[in-house]
């Protein structure tokens, strides 16, 4: 018989032993299975017992995971993390001592009468290599939701935190230095880069401790000033694309001040939209709106002084909250346009005189506040960090042919420390189109106009008198937005067109 | 004088039987048994006994047939040769056909003859020595023998029959479809394993081999994951999985040592078979119990592949059973996972399993009178399959366990067949990022399947001649799983269908069919129709000119009418709902996939040596079934209490998927043409070409462009080998052009299109083997699959997402008792 011979028993289970291997390794391109990178880590809480309801702790944890490239307001321009984790209430607090109501109803302890502490694993993945920063926060009040920009920051009473260096200091109200952590392995042109067998970072503490004291900065526009230069309609402002100023000179704030278009911004909804704000989807908290003012950390040595100003002048502050004016997607009232193209207003108390006189410690809560729209953008591409930013000047002078920018140098270097990358200035007409205003607090906490609550998705039906979109209000002060048209002088644009870093 | 008289040719001792022993479409042992069989009638007829009897008795040796056995037996009778005779019709009674009880008279009678001649010879011999021997008188009609059937054909024996294309008997230069077979003696020569693999020599099919344990089967342009267009039988039951519509071959019962054939319908097949034979309809024929000789095979092969099957067969009287049991292995090609991978959770599974599968099957037949015969079988199969899903969701580990049992009753005229199958699975992905589900689910699939089909045949005035056909059809199913709404609903489909094939004389016939599905997802009544003309011009009809049109429709799967999943985004901390139902919009339901079909086709037969045909098809392809845009989620929607924290899954809703019919229409013209040689004696040869294009025309804002996921172009040819010596086998080539898939992936941004390019390839197979042993009952063979691969190319991918098809060589040796 054939299997006789001991020749083919040998050839036979040589065969059998020969098969069994691993296959070999191959990744479809396209396919999400190949190497990528993970965090782990725990999220240690330490704060005020959260809310419950219905036998359930409200709320979750949530862990951002950002690339150091492409860092969120106020440090950079991101609105998109590179990576979320969630942790629910009832993860996180699994093992703690908490309050429930007998009857099921929602129970908030006072978030001074009791503290909790307790941690819980998460995990990030899959990420890009890179260097990264965590930040995150416990959602206490159970508002957030990362669907709708109306929602997806965290808000009063909130326990914010992140993978920081200090965590006790930043908890006494210190600047949080966030750690960065390398994901990868160097490779030969000194970029990480994720090896086959993945890279992963592990034993990553995000503390989270600090209870946020203010609200985001919600807002309307309520006026325009010198909107004569360009178009005061509060529904769409604009600027023309050679927007000039009269008179830029810190000897002369009256005529300073006069030169530029400034936007009133109001906290909250107007009044007619208050009851709608209040109530579903949006159940804002709209009483007693309020900006909390503060002097910005400019140059983010720590410390809130007289260093901190604009870098146009040095005697005139920089405010918090930041005012930016995002240019957006042709076609599109909410998406960002890719490279950012921005304008950074100033932020003003009342008037510039007002706003150089207030004390390195001024911490103040209005009503209202001004925002000065500067005659420059910079233009930056978030996803190439290589590639420099650029400061876009519509004139090189006032009316009175002072230079706008009198230490091109110095203000260069201030934006490129801000920015980090090299910033090249540039001289011409503004990039057209329709911008996004933004206010940002430090803490990151910020609001958007145009947004959705003014806005009707697709699938939204808007009603015959533009007051709904399918099945909730529309708010037509969240649908303001400012609009950079057409030039005064078209002559002067042909002549100092948008230079292509911020054309593309 | 020499009569021939009594030819009766058995054209059917059951049709099962017949089909079995007669199937024949890519060449082999049946066109040179039918050449010897016809060579040696006319002999017959010609009162050239000897020389016939030789002719036919090769034509037994080449294909085995009991009608051939028979006609040698007569011949013998009518040439007085009575104890060749008598011996002739004991080796015909010895496979104890169905016909037995007239046969054993005929034999007796004739004993009785022979005994009465020993007698008057040995009286001749005594009372004169000398005298010469009495001349043997001539033939006489023996009593009791059944007189001439002369409406039988002379080509009665081996006649080439088809049974899918109308659910009944017929020459496949009748059936309304074009209609392609695999035989026995394909999938013996060919070494494949894979009943897939088998199907890829077919025109216009389209084989995907994702893993080593997915394949996904279409024809004519419907390519696809998952792909639920090609209806799937087994002896004519449906084997498909209803849960996602797809067939998950390697866990049938039965594994390729237990096919007759393979009979494959191209183009639709809804007006006889009901939803889901949109593009055509795969019947795959088991060996008739008690058939065939017991034995078994082994084999091994590099990669880890592994293949054993032992069957034993026999007849007792009236009861025949076949029964089963194999194992097969086939390893990935390739991994995702490399070895140590630090970011992601691993589900507890081989990583390097493609299939591996152990299945029994058991299949009884039972006569219960003339012509009726009871049939029982039951198949368990238990698997573990590495399968791709759709969209995002790749890699899946599933270990199954199936279980079936059939029943059927049939006679001339009725056919009553009932299958319950039960399917239970653990299924979840082979590994994901950290922080990422593995999607864990158990589902459960019960279906119920029973059809009852009448059929006669009524003689009109003139020439008209009708075969009628009709019946009806239940399908029960019953489903539990995890990735749909619950509870879900227990499905009754109930369908009926009528056909009527009218032959205006010899040349012409049209043949029209019907169905009514209703389709519970739907709440809906689905017609289908097929209606074929047929011209017939030289006068032997081995020719054949037909041009037919036909509507189909696939209902949507379980998948599809119920899906309820949260899927988690790449960032982890988000999902979209994907819902088959739509919060907005609860009117929304899905369409049924429909299609319109029209074809051309030729088929020539006319030469022993050559036949081949041409097929060109129009198809319109409307409302496809395919995977929604993900909607992003809005205020409303927040507004009625949908979104935000998923308390079970710990994610936030970000938006909505599921599904969607296109918005566009597609239209496909294609064509093929194919033929074989058989002229050489052990020397077959084929080859096919097809062609397929398409458009997808949009209106109004419809921005779904498709893609091109079926090849241009595709050519199969190959060679089988059958040498005295015992040596034999097959070498095959298959080419396909390029390929551009449009996927859903996941990224940051969410769920988004992507387009994928796919360069074409191509496959060198083949396979030798030697049989020895008295009977040639012993063979040792090596197949190799792909051997081009890495040689003068890369080894392909048939899908973006698959892996790298490499080359697999095995070894076997195989024992028939």
């Amino acid at each position: 018989m054939i299997f006789s011979t001991l020749p083919t028993r040998l050839l036979f289970g040589a065969l059998l032993l020969a098969g069994c291997s691993d296959a070999p390794t191959f990744v479809p391109g396209g396919a999400a299975g190949g190497p990528r990178g993970a965090i782990t880590g725990s999220i240690v809480f330490t704060g005020p017992a959260p809310c419950t309801r219905n036998g359930t702790v409200i709320g979750a944890a949530i862990v951002f995971a950002f690339h150091e490239d492409a860092l969120p307001p106020p440090e950079g321009l991101a609105t998109e993390p590179a990576g979320i984790a969630v942790v629910t209430g009832d993860q996180l607090f699994r093992g703690s001592s908490l309050e429930f109501s007998s009857s099921g109803a929602a129970l908030c302890p006072s978030p001074t009468a009791s503290f909790v502490s307790t941690s819980s694993p998460f995990a990030l993945a899959p990420l890009e290599a890179g260097t990264y920063q965590l930040r995150g926060f416990f959602d206490r009040d159970g508002d957030f939701n990362p669907a709708f920009s109306l929602f997806n920051l965290p808000t009063r009473g909130d326990v914010a935190g992140g993978a920081v260096e200090n965590p006790v200091d930043a908890l006494a109200g210190a600047i949080p230095h966030y750690r960065s952590i390398a994901l990868g392995a160097p490779s030969a042109d000194g970029t990480l880069a994720i090896p086959e067998t993945g890279a992963r970072i592990d034993g990553v503490s995000v503390n989270l401790g600090l209870s946020l004291p203010n609200e985001r900065p919600m807002f309307h526009v309520g006026g325009v000033l010198e909107g004569a230069k360009g178009n005061g309609e509060l529904q769409a402002i604009v600027v023309p694309s050679d927007y000039e100023l009269n008179s830029f000179d810190t000897n002369d704030p009256t005529g300073t001040e006069a030169s530029l278009i400034r936007l009133t911004l109001a906290a909250g909804f107007p009044a007619s939209e208050a009851a709608a704000g209040k109530a579903m989807p949006y159940s804002l908290p709209l009483n007693d709106a309020s900006f909390a003012i503060t002097r910005e950390d400019a140059n983010r040595d720590g410390k809130r002084d007289a260093a901190d100003h604009v870098p146009e002048s040095t005697v005139i502050p920089s405010l918090a909250p930041l005012a930016l004016m995002t240019r957006l997607a042709d076609g599109s009232s909410l998406v960002t346009a890719t490279p950012v193209v921005f304008m950074q207003g100033l932020t003003l108390l009342d008037s510039l005189t007002a706003t150089a006189l207030s004390k390195p410690d001024l911490a103040t809560k209005r009503a209202s506040l001004v925002i000065a729209l500067r005659p420059a953008a910079i233009c930056i591409d978030p996803h190439h960090p290589e590639r420099p930013a650029t400061l876009l000047v519509s004139h090189e002078t006032d009316g009175n042919g002072k230079p706008l920018i009198p230490d091109p140098e110095g203000t260069l270097a201030t934006l490129a420390k801000r920015l980090g990358r090299k910033v090249e200035l540039a001289y011409g007409c503004l990039r057209q189109g329709n911008y996004a205003m933004n206010l940002v607090y430090e803490t990151g906490q910020a609001w958007t106009v145009p947004n959705e609550a003014g806005t009707c998705a697709t699938s939204e039906a808007p009603s015959a008198d533009g007051l709904r979109c399918g099945g909730r209000a529309r708010l037509a002060s969240q649908a303001q937005m400012l609009q950079v048209g057409a030039p005064r002088d078209p002559a002067y644009c042909a002549a100092h067109p948008t230079p292509p870093a911020c054309a593309e | 004088m020499t009569r021939v008289r009594g030819w009766r040719v058995l054209g059917g001792v059951a049709f099962v039987t017949v089909a079995a022993l007669t199937s024949l479409a890519l060449g082999d042992e049946r066109s040179e048994a039918r050449r010897h069989f016809e060579s040696g009638m006319a002999m017959i007829r010609n009162g050239r006994y000897l020389p016939g009897i030789a002719e036919l008795e090769r034509a037994n040796t080449i294909l085995p047939h009991p009608s051939v056995r028979y006609n040698i037996a007569r011949a013998y009778a009518d040439a007085g040769l009575l104890e060749e005779a008598v011996a002739s019709y004991q080796g015909y009674l010895a496979r104890e056909p169905e016909d037995q009880r007239g046969i054993l008279l005929e034999l007796r009678e004739l004993e009785a003859r022979l005994a009465a001649e020993k007698k008057t010879t040995a009286n001749a011999r005594n009372a004169a020595p000398c005298q010469a021997p009495p001349t043997p008188s001539a033939p006489e009609e023996s009593p009791g023998a059944r007189g001439d059937d002369e409406s039988s054909p002379r080509e009665g024996a081996y006649r080439e029959e088809v049974v899918t294309a109308s659910r009944t008997l017929e020459s496949p230069l009748d059936a309304p479809n074009s209609t392609t077979i695999i035989t026995r003696q394909d999938i013996y020569l060919s070494g494949i394993t894979r009943i897939p693999e088998l199907l890829r020599r077919v025109a216009g099919m389209d084989v995907m081999q994702i893993t080593g344990g997915d394949a996904n089967v279409s024809m004519r342009g419907l390519n696809g994951r998952l792909s639920n267009k090609v209806l799937v039988l087994v002896n004519g039951n449906i084997v498909k999985n209803d849960l996602l519509g797809a067939t998950f071959w390697e866990s049938l019962t039965i594994d390729v040592d237990q096919l007759e054939r393979i009979e494959i319908v191209r183009g639709p097949g809804s007006s006889l078979y009901g939803a889901d034979a949109l593009g055509g309809v795969i019947n795959i024929i088991t060996i008739a119990p008690g058939e065939g000789a017991s034995g078994g095979r082994a084999g091994i092969g590099d990669g880890g592949q592994g293949y054993g099957s032992v069957w034993a067969s026999q007849r007792r009287g009236d009861f025949a059973f076949r029964v089963s049991s194999g194992y097969t292995r086939y390893p990935r090609w390739t991994r995702e996972l490399a070895p140590g991978r630090t970011d992601v959770t691993r589900a507890d599974v081989d990583p390097n399993i493609g299939a591996e599968n152990l299945r029994f099957d058991l299949r009884t037949a039972l006569r219960v009178g003339k012509e009726r015969s009871l049939e029982l079988g039951v198949g368990f199969g238990r698997s573990t399959l590495d399968v791709y899903g759709v969209g995002p969701f790749n890699d899946y580990a599933v270990y199954a366990d199936y279980a079936e049992a059939t029943a059927a009753f049939r006679s001339k005229h009725l056919v009553v067949r009932t299958r319950y199958s039960h399917l239970g699975a653990d299924a979840q992905q082979s590994h994901a990022h950290l922080g990422h589900s593995l999607y864990e689910s158990h589902p459960t699939q019960r279906v119920l399947d029973t059809n009852i089909e009448l059929s006669n045949a009524v003689v009109g005035p003139g020439s008209l001649r009708h075969s009628v056909l009709g019946g009806v059809g239940y399908r029960l199913k019953k489903v539990d799983w995890s990735y749909l709404v619950s509870p879900l609903p227990i499905e009754h489909h109930v369908g009926a269908f009528a056909q009527d094939a009218v032959r205006f004389g010899e040349r012409f016939g049209v043949t029209a069919s019907g169905r009514l599905d209703y389709v519970p997802a739907l709440r809906t009544v689905v017609p289908s129709a097929r209606a074929t003309f047929l011209v017939q011009p030289d006068a032997r009809g081995r020719q054949a000119v037909k041009a037919s049109i036909a509507t189909a429709f696939r209902s949507p799967t379980f998948l599809e009418a119920y899906l309820d999943l949260p899927v988690q985004l790449q960032l982890s901390g988000v999902e979209v709902q994907s819902s088959s139902r739509r919060d907005a919009d609860p009117s929304f339901r899905i369409a049924p996939e429909k299609i319109l079909a029209a074809e051309l086709q030729y088929q020539n037969r006319s030469s022993d040596d050559v036949e081949f045909e041409i097929a060109a098809y129009y198809h319109r392809i409307s409302d496809r079934i395919q995977l929604a845009q993900v909607r992003r989620a809005t205020l409303s929607e927040l507004a009625g209490g949908v979104g935000g924290l998923n308390p079970e899954t710990g994610r936030y809703r970000v938006g909505s998927s599921g599904w969607e019919n296109s918005c566009g229409v597609d239209h496909v013209l294609g064509g093929e043409v194919g033929g074989h040689y058989v002229g050489v004696e052990g020397l077959d040869v084929f080859a096919n070409y097809a062609v397929n294009y398409g458009i997808r025309a949009r209106s109004g804002d419809c921005a779904d462009a498709g893609d091109q996921r079926t090849s241009h172009h595709k050519v199969n040819a190959g060679a089988q080998l059958r040498l005295p010596s015992g040596v034999n086998g097959e070498v095959s080539v298959h080419y396909q052009t390029s390929q551009s898939w449009s996927e859903q992936i996941a990224s940051t941004a969410g769920i988004v299109d992507s387009s994928f390019p796919l360069p074409g390839y191509q496959l060198l197979n083949g396979r030798v083997g030697y049989a020895f042993l008295r009977g040639r009952r012993a063979e040792v063979s090596a197949v190799v699959f792909n051997a081009l691969a890495n040689v003068v190319a890369p080894a392909p991918q048939m899908h973006p997402f698959g892996n790298q098809v490499g080359r697999r060589l095995m070894l076997f040796f195989s024992y028939q008792l």
